[in-house]
């Protein structure tokens, strides 16, 4: 009644087939697991650093204790990741995240960040946005070139920028040499 | 040496650091990582697609390019097989049926196929020449697969489904491609692509791209002598305007030879009453497309678009050629703090020219018909982020059934971040083609099974009618999208058609006079004297399992419950309610071993049906439910180089998947088959 314990009978071998494949799958699992990295929790990440390496007048973000205002313009998949950033300082301030939807006023904002969804309306809305002191952030296609300030742009599953530094100084924003040096494009004109 | 040696050490373990430093960081928060941490990091884009997916209320399944290039299939029909309900046949080498929640055929009616903004149907029977659209893979951005009805966007025929063949931009597409190869049953591939900047602010491409087919077999593994080769080469060019407008111009031209095996009717021609006839035909177009986008302000865009699209093709029972010339403006504004408006207008002149012969004729022989339309689509946001209903209708004018209103009501409710909820109600029309209207096609004959003198054949031929209406169906839909976890996204619809007016042949009103041969003409009429009701269920998900595996499954269930009015003869009803599979499966692994290795498995399944019409030999055979699965393994040894390895139907020599609709001979099996390519960036 005890076969299992019996010492005769041979342990039957388990297909070999499974057994490599499973040990394949293990052997060849990347070592950082990074299969929970979203674009939106990424795209979110930047925008938290560029808000750190780019510096208002004081005209428009003095040292006081006003909040560092991201706005979240038009429908976002990013704006929950983007949301989590509500109440973290950057330069002495406290981050502030306001959702606007199309049309709404950006006069209050000191980031902007452009949902795709708004790519047809954009060229009237960087006119509207022109020489203000207001950081413009975007996914949309060739956004640097079409004269907004910092693209995401993602290449080979990686999330990198280009930047117009034109557009960025004309509106009186500086934007850190080192954060300059990352970019994979700077557009001059 | 050394020096190299300390050097590779090193930047190893900065890189090691970093990664490390990424990893660690991941599990808390990603915004404590630096600058150059970041650049490090890789995306997962499975999230993407459900959160872009997850605003639209319609069932949408969206196949990437990458989807594309790692199914291996060669052709849009063979890509379409990965997207849930839709029902994809091919009948020969060269002929694909494909349709969407039903009603499946070669002359399938009742799905709308735009590639780029520009409607692919021919006018003479509403449906699709599935060989001759034959887009260059590498630079198709995306395939849109839409069920149920989406008539108010893009009107009548978009009656069970809209797919939409979007091409990537000039400027995603810079720089050559090459890509060469073959198999025993693809015999060649080729296809060469180069994109440029002419000018500043403007992106251009040209491309041009071959490929030869062998013939299908018939069971008893004879030729199936339905070999064909398609050429097409075309350009785009994208162009940004000083004040931000965009605009487009794009062509195609193609030139196919096929070959195809029919069965003619002939009252001389016993016991059989048909004449075998080796087809050797050929069919040509080209389209040239320009489109204009401009901001109004930032809440305001508009879009103007112009195509003119001419199609030809000379087969044994008939020549056809077709020119589309169509005009269409839209504009999107915001009304107030909640809704978005979009309307549109819309001209479209179609004329065609027919080549008659013994067995179809076209009265009269060539037509210009115009077809007017505006549609007007309001989106109400009830609650902001949580609530939206989408209201709008499109109303046409036609020449043949004059105007039609087809209505939509939607509404989508996001639940929370994970899930959304929408649910449809809406009609859409098909309106009459060509054939329908005023043509004449002898399509079979039957033995009568007499004694002499009486005759001894019956020659049945159908013919259309000036009285036929458009079909018409009221759609209730409703769908759940859920991403439970970020590796796992699901999406559920169910829907319910309701048909009426669907078209039938022959009513009491059958007409049967003797020819001087003393044999009978029965003349079935077109009409709409049957209705009915098709149901399912469709279920898309995508799971990461780890990193470099994805699994992506489509199942579908369908139910077609079509009746005739009892006055008429028809049967085709019958018989197309079980032309569709009750049940598909697609099972997709996609995994990367190593990151320039590509090993993806696909099996898929496909219910018992039946051809869609009973007027040939083998109509009322039973095509057996099968299994297939396909493989497709690439390696990219340096950057810019990719070989790859594609077996296709592996699991057995051969299997039917359809028979031919008009003038069949005998049905023919697609066989296993295993291609490489070349692939070159440059």
């Amino acid at each position: 009644m005890h076969p299992a314990s019996s010492p005769i009978r041979p342990r039957r071998r388990r297909g070999l087939i499974p057994r490599l494949l499973l040990a394949w799958l293990v052997g060849t699992a990347p070592i950082p697991a990074l299969g929970e990295v979203g674009e939106a929790e990424l795209a979110a990440a930047y925008l938290y650093n560029f808000s750190k390496f780019v510096h208002w007048p004081s005209s428009v973000l003095g040292s006081g204790n006003e909040p560092l205002v991201l706005c979240v313009y038009g429908r976002n998949a990013a704006s929950g990741a983007i949301e989590m950033l509500d109440g973290k300082s950057a330069q002495g301030h406290r981050i502030r995240i306001d959702r606007l939807s199309r049309g709404e006023a950006l006069t209050a904002c000191q980031i902007v960040y452009i949902s795709t969804s708004e790519s047809p309306y954009l060229a009237p809305l960087l006119r509207s946005l022109a020489n203000r002191s207001i950081l413009t952030v975007s996914e949309i296609p060739s956004f640097a070139a079409a004269g907004g300030m910092i693209g995401l742009v993602k290449q080979d599953n990686r999330l990198r920028f280009e930047i117009n530094r034109a557009s960025a100084e004309a509106a009186g924003l500086s934007i850190s040499s080192q954060l300059l040096k990352l970019a994979t494009r700077v557009v001059q004109r | 040496m050394r020096t190299q040696l300390w050097a590779n050490l090193t930047a190893s373990l900065t890189g090691g650091i970093l990664m490390l430093a990424a990893t660690a960081a991941l599990s808390e928060d990603l915004t404590e990582l630096s600058m150059e941490e970041l650049l490090a990091v890789e995306v997962t884009s499975v999230g993407k697609k459900a959160q872009s997916l997850s605003d639209a209320a319609a069932a949408i399944f969206v196949i990437s390019n990458d989807d594309i290039r790692r199914s291996g299939a060669t052709s849009v029909p063979e890509a379409l097989r990965m997207a849930p309900g839709l029902q994809v046949k091919r009948i020969d080498a060269n002929k694909w049926a494909i349709s969407a929640r039903g009603f499946n055929g070669r002359f399938a009616n009742k799905l709308l196929v735009l590639i780029d903004g520009r409607t692919v149907y021919t006018p003479s029977f509403s449906g699709v020449y599935w060989e001759n659209q034959d887009v260059m893979l590498a630079d198709i951005d995306r395939i849109e697969v839409i069920r149920g009805p989406g008539a108010t966007l893009w009107g009548a025929n978009a009656v069970n489904g809209v797919i939409n063949i979007i091409s990537k931009s000039a400027a995603a597409t810079q720089g050559g491609l090459l890509i060469a190869g073959g198999g025993n049953e693809e015999r060649a591939i080729g296809a060469l692509r180069y994109g440029g900047e002419p000018a500043p602010d403007t992106f251009a491409r040209v491309y041009a791209k071959y490929n030869a087919r062998d013939a299908l077999i018939t069971s008893l593994g004879d030729d199936g002598r339905d070999e064909w080769d398609i050429g097409q080469g075309g350009f785009r060019v994208d162009s940004t305007l000083g004040a931000g407008d965009r605009v487009t111009l794009q062509g195609d031209l193609y030139r196919s030879s096929l070959r195809q095996q029919l069965a003619m009717p002939d009252p001389l021609a016993t016991p059989t009453f048909t004449d075998p006839v080796d087809d050797h035909l050929n069919a040509q177009g080209w389209n040239l497309l320009g489109r204009w986008e401009r901001a109004l302000s930032v809440t305001s865009d508009m879009a103007l678009q112009l195509y003119y699209d001419h199609t030809e093709r000379e087969e044994y029972y008939i020549g056809q050629r077709a020119d589309v010339l169509d005009l269409d403006f839209q504009q999107r504004t915001k009304a107030g703090e909640r809704q978005d408006l979009v309307w549109g207008l819309g001209y479209r002149s179609m004329s065609d020219d027919f080549d008659n012969t013994d067995t179809i004729t076209f009265t009269p022989t060539s037509e210009s018909r115009n077809l007017w339309s505006g549609f007007v689509q309001d989106e109400i946001e009830l609650l902001r982020d949580r609530l939206r209903l989408t209201l709008g209708a499109k109303v046409e004018h036609n020449d043949y059934t004059g105007w039609e209103i087809q209505p939509n009501l939607r509404l989508l409710w996001k639940v929370s971040e994970q899930s959304t909820v929408w649910g449809s109600v809406s009609r859409a029309v098909r309106t009459p083609s060509r054939a329908e209207r005023n043509s004449s096609a002898s399509t079979n004959i039957k033995k009568t099974g007499l004694p002499p003198p009486y005759p001894q054949s019956v020659l049945v031929n159908t013919v259309g009618d000036t009285g036929y209406a458009s079909e018409s169906l009221i759609a209730y839909e409703l769908g759940l999208r859920t991403t439970p976890t970020k590796r796992l996204n699901l999406d559920l619809s169910l829907f319910y058609n309701d048909y009426d007016q669907l078209r039938t042949s022959g009513t009491a009103s059958n007409q049967a006079s003797p020819t001087s041969a003393g044999d009978l003409v029965l003349t079935l009429p077109f009409a709409n004297n049957a209705y009915g009701y098709g149901y399912g269920l469709e279920l898309a998900a995508d799971l990461q399992l780890r990193e470099g595996w994805r699994l992506a499954l489509a199942y579908s269930y369908l139910d077609l419950d079509l009746t005739a009015s009892a006055d008429t003869l028809d049967t085709s009803n019958e018989t197309q309610s079980r032309a569709d599979p009750r049940q598909q499966l697609s099972l997709r692994s996609l995994m990367n071993p190593r990151p320039n290795i590509d090993l993806d498995l696909w099996l898929k399944y496909v219910d018992n049906t039946y051809p869609a019409f009973n007027s040939a030999a083998y109509s009322d055979q039973i095509i057996p439910g099968y299994w297939t699965l396909d493989l497709h393994l690439a390696w990219r040894p340096r950057p810019g180089l990719e070989l790859t390895l594609v077996g296709q139907n592996l699991l057995s020599e051969s299997h039917l998947e359809g028979y031919q609709d008009a003038y069949a001979a005998v049905p023919l099996e697609v066989q296993r088959g295993i291609y490489g390519t070349i692939c070159l960036d440059f």
